[in-house]
C-alpha cells in the first residue's frame, strides 16, 4: 500500500491517495477482477518436532478454494481429525474426511467440568505415551471454543498417539483454574469421558459410521436469466426517453418527501436492441399473452437502446414480434440512470447487459429486476409484489424462508445518492437528494396499531383484534401490534395463541420484561411451571417489578385464571 | 493488498463468456472515464514499477516450464545457449510413517552444469509413472540489473500414483538476460535454493477425501444455497439484504447440541440466506433442522458457538445476526429460545472461555469494520488503530451478560481490525490468556491476571505486525507447551514490491520494515516457557510461513502420529477474470 499515509490526521494529498488507491481496487475487483484469488489451500505435516514440510498437494487439502474457516471434528468416528472448511467460492463448504492409510493409535476424550464450566473449555488434557520403542512423549491438547476464523471445533478431543501399539502411561487433566486431575481407565482406541471430580474414566460410544463416497463436487450452474426481487421498493427518478414518434417523453420521478411519481398502474419496463436474439424472443413471449398481463392491469414499454435516428428499425422490430403496446428509445442518460441504480443495488461495477427488465409499480418505484430474459408466467407471478408493504418485502426478497431480527435497510437518499453523484447523474441525485427532506410518513402499522389500542380501550375488542392483524400484515415485526394482540387474546383466555404471540414479539425483544412476565404466566397457565420459574430466576436477575408479582403467583396454591 | 500493482489491465482481453449480449455501441462497451482513472492509480508502471513488468515476463516463460512438467513433448524454448543450472544436493529421507514420508536435498550444493535437459530431468525423473500431474510456480522476488535481472520462485508438483501420491517442492533463482525488441527474456542460469520430494499413501490417493456431497447432498440447501458461491448469490440478491463483497458470513461451529452423541454442524450465512443447522445422523449425513430448531436467521451472520451459557448440560447457541449477538437457550433437544440480544456492531470471530473463574462461560467478540465494503478505510495501513472496539461480556448467570471490556483490561490497544481471538492458558497460571488477530497492524497478547487483562504483546515478542486473520494454539514442537500459529497474508506481489527500493521512499526503514513485514505469511511463535515467544517461522517459502492468503489456520494432527500439523486455509477473491490484482 505505497499510498497510505503515515500519520492518523487523514487529510491532505497523501490521505486523497489512498482513498483513491482503496476505491480503485473496490472498484476493479467488482468487475469480476481476483486479488490473490484461485490459491491453493496449504498443509504443513509436522515432522516429529524437527520443522514441517509442505504437504498441500499430497494432503489433498489444496483445493483453489476462497477458503476461510476450518473446523475439526472425528465426524466418522474412526479416531482421526475430519474437517469441514467454509468458502467463499463455490461449494461454500466442504467436508473432508481423514482417509488417511496409517494404523497409527488413537484416542477420543470429552471432558466435562462439574466445578468448572461444563463444557470444560479452557481444559487441557495432558497425556503421556509410551511408544512400542520404549519412547515417552507428553502430550498436551486444549479444549477450546473459538479457535482459527470464525469457527468453533468439536470439544472433543481426537488425539493421535503415534505407532501401533503406543500405550498410555498417564492422562492428567487441568481444570480451568488450574487444578489436576489424574484419569485412570484411558486405553488406546476408544472414546472415553472425562468428568471433573470421577478420576476414572468412563467410556463413551460413538457410532461409527459407513464411509460416505467421496468424490469432485460438480460446479453450481449458472443461471442464464436472474431475477432480483427488491427488499424495498426504490423510486426511480424522472427518466426521459422518446416516443415511437420521436417526441419528447418523461417518465416517473421522485416528489419532495421521496414517495415516487408512477404512472398509476405496474409497468414492466423491458429495454431491448435490434440486434439482440433473446431480447426478440422474450419481447415476442410477452406479446403472444397480451390479454393475460392486461388482464392483471400490466402496462408493458418496450425500451430500445437504439439511436433515435434508427427508430424505424426498432419500430420494424417490435410490430414483427407483435408488440401491442407503446414503446420508446431512451435517450443515454437514461441508460445511465438505470445502470448505475442495477449496480447499486447488486453493488458491482459490472455493466448492465440485454435483455433487462424492470417491473414498477403503479407509484413508480421498482419492485424486481430481471437480467436476462424475463418470461410472461414470471412477471405474471411477480404483478402482487407491487401490491407487498415494505415489512412483508424482506420475506419474498429472500429466496428461503427462514427468520428477520433486525431488518434494517439505508435510506434511499444515503444508498442511490452519493453513488449516482459519482457517475455525474446529477439530476438524478438531486431527485434523490429530495427524498432527505422528507416529510417522516407514518408507517401504517403505527397507525393501525393505535386504532386498535383506542379500540380495545372503548372495549371493542373484535375490532380492535382486527387492527392488531393488520397492523401485522403490513409489517409481521410489528412487535407493539405483535404484543398488544397478544394482551388482547389472553385476556379473552386464548392462551396458546397469546403464548405464541409473546413468542414472536420476544423474538424481536428478548430483553421486554413485560412481554416476559405475561409469557411466563400463560405458560404456567398451560401448566409449564418450569418455564415459569426460570423466567422468574431471569426477572430476578434483572431486577424487574414483576419478578414479586410472579412468585406471589407461583407460590400461590393453585394456578391462577 | 498492496496497491501499486495492478497489471496492464487495458491490454487484457476480456475473459468473462458473455451469457448476454451487452447494449451495443456506447456507453456499456467502453471502459467509463472513472475506471480510468483508477487504472492511473493502480498501474505499476505509471507508479515507477518497472520491476513488476519483469516479474512478468520471467513468470510467462516458468509458465511454459510447468506446462512441459504437466504434460511432456518438446522442452520449452525458455533456457538460454550457454544456460547453466546448480541442481540440489542429493536427496535424504528426513521423514517417514505409514503415511507420509519426506525427503529432502541435505549437503553442500553440486557445482553449475551446462544445458537445459539435465536440469529438467531432475523434475521428469520424480514424475515417472505418475498421472495428473499439476505443476504451477509461485514468483516470489524480483531483483532488477543492467542487461539481466534475478527472479525466485517456487515450483509446487503434485501428481497421482498408485496407492497414493507424491509432490515435488521446489525453490529456485533465476536469472535471466533480457533480449531486444521487446523478446521474451531466457534462462540463463537457475540455482536450487531447496528441493524436496514427498508422497502420501492413501485410499483415494490423497489423505483428505472430499465427501461433501454425500454428506450433505440430501439437503436441499445444499444444492440451492451452499453450492453456489458468494459472488452468484451478489449477482442475484438485492445488497441491501446484507451480502457484502468481501463476505466473511462463514461461521462454522461443531457440537452435539441434541444431546444423541454425535457432532452437530451450525453454519452462517449472508443476509437473505438463513442460517443452518445440520444434525448429524446415524448414517453419516445430516438433517437440515433449522427451522424448527428456531435458528434460521436470515439476517447477516458471520459466526457463531455453541457453548453451554447457562450451565443446563446442553449447547446453547450464541450467533451473530445483523447488528447484535444473539443468545438463545437450548431444551437440549435442538430447541432453541432466545434469552439475549445484544449490541454488538460488526462482529466477526467469538470465543468463549471462563475469564472470571467463576464457573460459567464469557464471551468474546471481535469487530471489523471492512474497507471492502464501504465502510472504513484503516489509517496508517500497516499499523492501523481506528477500527471498531472487541467486546468481553461477562456471564452474570440467568442469561445476563455485562459488558466488562473496560473494567477487565481488554480496552487497551482496542480500536484495531480484529478478525480472530482463541483463548489459552500460555503462562500456565490456571487462567486463560487471549490473543487477538489484527487486520492492518499490530495483534494482542492479553495477560490475564486473576481476571484483569493487560496486553503485554510486545514484551512477549507477538505483536506480529502483519495482515493477521486468524490463531490458533498448539503444541508444535512436543515440549508441552502451547505455541502460537497466526494467520497472515502472503503476497508475492507485496514481497516483490515492498523491497524495491522506491517503495515509501520517503518513509524511515522501520516503516518499510513493517511494509516487507505485511507481506511476509503465517507466523510460527514457539512458547518459551519464561512468557515470551521466539518467532520460529523460517525465510523459506517451503515452510510454514507459505500459508498464501491465509485466514482460520489450525493445528490439526493429520496422521495420527501425535505432532500437530498445521492447516492453512487460503485465497481472497476469485473473480470470473482470471487475472490476478
Amino acid at each position: 500500500m505505497s499510498q497510505s499515509p503515515l500519520e492518523p490526521a487523514f487529510e491532505g494529498a497523501a490521505a486523497d491517495a489512498y482513498r483513491a488507491a482503496w476505491a480503485a481496487l473496490n472498484k476493479l475487483v467488482r468487475r469480476g477482477y481476483s486479488w490473490s484469488g484461485r490459491e491453493q489451500n496449504c498443509a504443513f505435516l509436522n515432522l516429529g518436532g524437527s520443522g514441517f514440510a509442505n504437504v498441500s498437494g499430497v494432503s489433498g487439502f489444496d483445493f483453489p478454494d476462497d477458503a476461510r474457516a476450518l473446523a475439526l471434528a472425528d465426524w466418522d468416528g474412526d479416531g482421526d481429525q475430519d474437517l469441514f472448511l467454509t468458502n467463499r467460492t463455490s461449494p461454500r463448504v466442504r467436508f473432508l474426511r481423514n482417509d488417511q492409510a496409517g494404523t497409527n493409535a488413537h484416542v477420543t476424550l470429552e471432558l466435562a467440568g462439574t466445578r468448572t464450566n461444563r463444557d470444560a473449555i479452557g481444559a487441557r488434557v495432558e497425556l503421556t505415551v509410551r511408544e512400542p520403542g520404549g519412547r515417552e512423549r507428553r502430550l498436551v491438547r486444549g479444549v477450546r471454543a473459538g479457535e482459527g476464523y470464525l469457527a468453533q471445533s468439536s470439544g472433543r478431543l481426537s488425539v493421535g498417539l503415534g505407532p501401533a501399539g503406543t500405550t498410555l502411561q498417564r492422562v492428567e487433566v487441568r481444570w480451568p483454574g488450574g487444578a489436576r486431575e489424574a484419569f485412570e481407565g484411558v486405553q488406546p482406541a476408544g472414546a472415553w469421558r472425562l468428568v471433573e471430580g470421577a478420576g476414572r474414566a468412563a467410556p463413551l460410544a460413538l457410532a461409527r459410521a459407513k464411509p460416505l463416497p467421496s468424490g469432485a463436487i460438480a460446479p453450481a450452474p449458472v443461471p442464464s436469466a436472474v431475477r432480483v426481487p427488491l427488499v424495498r421498493p426504490v423510486p426511480l427518478p424522472r427518466l426521459t426517453m422518446a416516443s415511437a414518434d420521436g417526441s419528447a417523453l418523461a417518465l416517473f420521478g421522485i416528489q419532495p418527501g421521496g414517495t415516487g411519481q408512477g404512472t398509476g398502474r405496474p409497468l414492466l419496463l423491458s429495454l431491448f436492441s435490434t440486434t439482440c436474439a433473446p431480447c426478440a424472443l422474450e419481447l415476442a413471449e410477452l406479446a403472444g399473452r397480451a390479454s393475460e398481463l392486461e388482464r392483471v392491469g400490466l402496462a408493458p414499454l418496450a425500451l430500445s437502446v437504439e439511436p433515435l435516428a434508427e427508430r424505424e428499425r426498432a419500430a420494424a422490430f417490435l410490430e414483427a414480434r407483435g408488440w401491442p403496446w407503446p414503446w420508446a428509445v431512451a435517450t443515454g442518460e437514461t441508460l445511465e440512470v438505470l445502470d448505475a441504480l442495477v449496480a447499486s443495488l447488486l453493488d458491482t461495477e459490472v455493466r448492465l447487459s440485454l435483455p433487462a427488465s424492470f417491473l414498477v409499480d403503479a407509484r413508480g418505484a421498482l419492485r424486481v429486476l430481471y437480467l436476462g430474459p424475463v418470461t410472461p408466467a414470471q412477471v405474471l407471478a411477480d404483478r402482487d409484489l407491487c401490491e407487498l408493504g415494505e415489512g412483508a418485502l424482506f420475506d419474498s426478497a429472500s429466496p428461503f424462508r427462514g427468520r428477520w431480527m433486525f431488518p434494517g435497510l439505508p435510506g434511499d437518499a444515503d444508498f442511490l445518492e452519493p453513488r449516482l453523484r459519482a457517475r455525474g447523474l446529477e439530476a438524478a441525485a438531486t431527485e434523490y437528494g429530495r427524498g432527505r427532506l422528507a416529510v417522516v410518513r407514518t408507517p401504517p402499522a403505527d397507525l393501525l396499531q393505535d386504532f386498535g389500542r383506542q379500540s380495545a380501550v372503548a372495549g371493542r375488542l373484535e375490532e380492535a383484534e382486527g387492527f392488531f392483524r393488520r397492523a401485522l400484515a403490513a409489517d409481521p415485526r410489528h412487535f407493539g401490534a405483535l404484543f398488544d394482540l397478544a394482551v388482547l387474546l389472553h385476556r379473552q383466555e386464548r392462551i396458546s395463541a397469546a403464548a405464541e404471540l409473546y413468542g414472536k414479539a420476544l423474538a424481536l425483544d428478548p430483553e421486554h420484561a413485560d412481554a416476559r412476565f405475561n409469557l411466563a404466566l400463560a405458560r404456567l397457565q398451560l401448566g409449564d411451571r418450569d418455564f415459569a420459574e426460570r423466567e422468574l430466576r431471569w426477572l430476578e436477575a434483572r431486577g424487574a417489578a414483576s419478578a414479586g408479582l410472579l412468585r406471589e403467583v407461583l407460590d400461590a396454591p393453585s394456578p391462577p385464571r | 493488498m498492496l496497491l501499486p500493482l495492478l497489471l496492464a489491465l487495458l491490454g487484457l482481453a476480456p475473459q468473462a463468456t458473455q451469457t448476454r449480449e451487452p447494449l451495443p455501441g456506447d456507453p456499456f462497451q467502453r471502459l467509463d472515464p472513472s475506471l480510468r482513472s483508477t487504472l492511473d492509480v493502480l498501474d505499476p508502471l505509471a507508479g515507477g514499477w518497472e520491476s513488476e513488468a519483469r516479474s512478468d515476463a520471467a513468470a510467462a516463460q516458468l509458465k511454459r516450464i510447468a506446462t512441459f512438467l504437466e504434460r511432456g513433448g518438446e522442452a520449452p524454448a525458455v533456457f538460454a545457449a550457454d544456460f547453466r543450472s546448480t541442481p540440489p544436493p542429493p536427496l535424504g529421507v528426513s521423514f517417514g510413517d505409514e503415511v507420509f514420508r519426506v525427503r529432502r536435498a541435505a549437503g553442500p550444493a553440486p557445482a553449475p552444469r551446462p544445458g537445459s535437459g539435465p536440469f529438467l530431468e531432475l523434475f521428469t525423473r520424480a514424475l515417472v509413472d505418475a498421472r495428473e500431474i499439476h505443476a504451477k510456480f509461485k514468483y516470489l522476488a524480483v531483483e532488477p540489473g543492467a542487461s539481466r535481472f534475478t527472479t525466485q520462485a517456487l515450483l509446487l508438483v503434485v501428481a497421482e500414483r498408485a496407492g497414493g501420491s507424491l509432490q515435488v517442492n521446489s525453490w529456485w533463482e533465476c536469472e535471466w538476460r533480457e533480449l531486444p525488441d521487446g523478446a521474451a527474456p531466457e534462462l540463463v542460469h537457475v540455482r536450487v535454493l531447496e528441493h524436496e520430494e514427498l508422497d502420501a499413501q492413501a485410499a483415494t490417493h490423497f489423505v483428505l477425501a472430499d465427501a461433501s456431497a454425500a454428506l450433505f447432498g440430501a439437503a436441499p440447501a445444499w444444492a440451492e444455497q451452499l453450492l453456489p458461491g458468494i459472488n452468484a448469490w451478489r449477482a442475484r440478491l438485492d445488497t441491501r439484504l446484507g451480502v457484502p463483497f468481501v463476505s466473511h458470513a462463514a461461521g462454522i461451529a461443531i457440537a452435539d447440541v441434541d444431546g444423541d452423541g454425535l457432532e452437530d454442524l451450525y453454519l452462517c450465512q449472508p443476509g437473505g440466506l438463513p442460517n443452518k443447522l445440520f444434525l448429524h445422523q446415524p448414517d453419516g449425513t445430516v438433517r437440515d433442522a433449522s427451522a424448527e430448531a428456531g435458528v434460521d436467521f436470515l439476517d447477516f451472520s458471520r459466526s457463531a458457538l455453541l457453548v453451554d451459557l447457562d450451565g443446563d448440560g446442553d449447547r446453547d447457541l450464541a450467533v451473530n445476526a445483523a447488528e447484535r449477538l444473539l443468545l438463545m437457550g437450548n431444551d437440549g433437544r435442538a430447541r432453541f429460545w432466545l434469552q439475549a440480544a445484544l449490541e454488538a456492531p460488526d462482529t466477526t470471530s467469538l470465543a468463549a472461555a471462563d475469564v472470571d473463574l467463576d464457573g460459567d462461560l464469557d464471551l468474546y467478540a471481535c469487530a471489523y469494520a471492512s474497507p471492502y465494503d464501504h465502510s472504513s478505510l484503516p489509517v496508517p495501513y500497516h499499523d492501523a488503530n481506528n477500527g471498531k472496539p472487541n467486546v468481553l461480556l461477562e456471564n452474570r448467570g440467568d442469561w445476563l451478560f455485562v459488558d466488562v471490556t473496560a473494567a477487565r483490561g481488554l480496552d487497551q490497544n482496542n480500536r484495531r481490525f480484529s478478525f480472530a481471538a482463541a483463548f489459552e492458558d500460555y503462562d500456565d497460571d490456571g487462567d486463560p490468556d487471549l490473543y487477538v488477530a489484527n487486520d492492518f497492524g499490530r495483534n494482542n497478547l492479553y495477560r490475564n491476571d486473576g481476571g484483569s487483562f493487560v496486553d503485554v504483546a510486545p514484551q512477549a515478542g507477538v505483536e506480529d505486525i502483519s495482515a493477521g486473520m486468524g490463531v490458533t494454539w498448539g503444541d508444535a514442537d512436543g515440549d508441552g507447551r502451547f505455541d502460537l500459529y497466526v494467520s497472515n497474508m502472503y503476497s508475492s506481489a507485496g514481497k516483490r514490491i515492498a523491497f524495491q527500493r522506491q517503495f515509501q521512499a520517503a518513509a524511515g526503514d522501520d516503516v518499510r520494515a513493517h511494509y516487507q513485514r505485511h507481506a511476509h505469511g503465517n507466523t510460527l511463535f514457539r512458547n518459551r516457557g519464561d512468557g515470551t515467544f521466539e518467532d520460529v517461522t523460517g525465510a523459506s517459502p517451503l515452510g510454514v510461513s507459505f500459508g498464501r492468503w491465509a485466514w482460520g489456520a489450525l493445528f490439526a494432527d493429520l496422521n495420527g502420529d501425535g505432532w500437530q500439523d498445521l492447516l492453512s486455509p487460503n485465497g481472497f477473491f476469485t473473480g470470473e477474470k482470471s487475472d490476478d490484482l
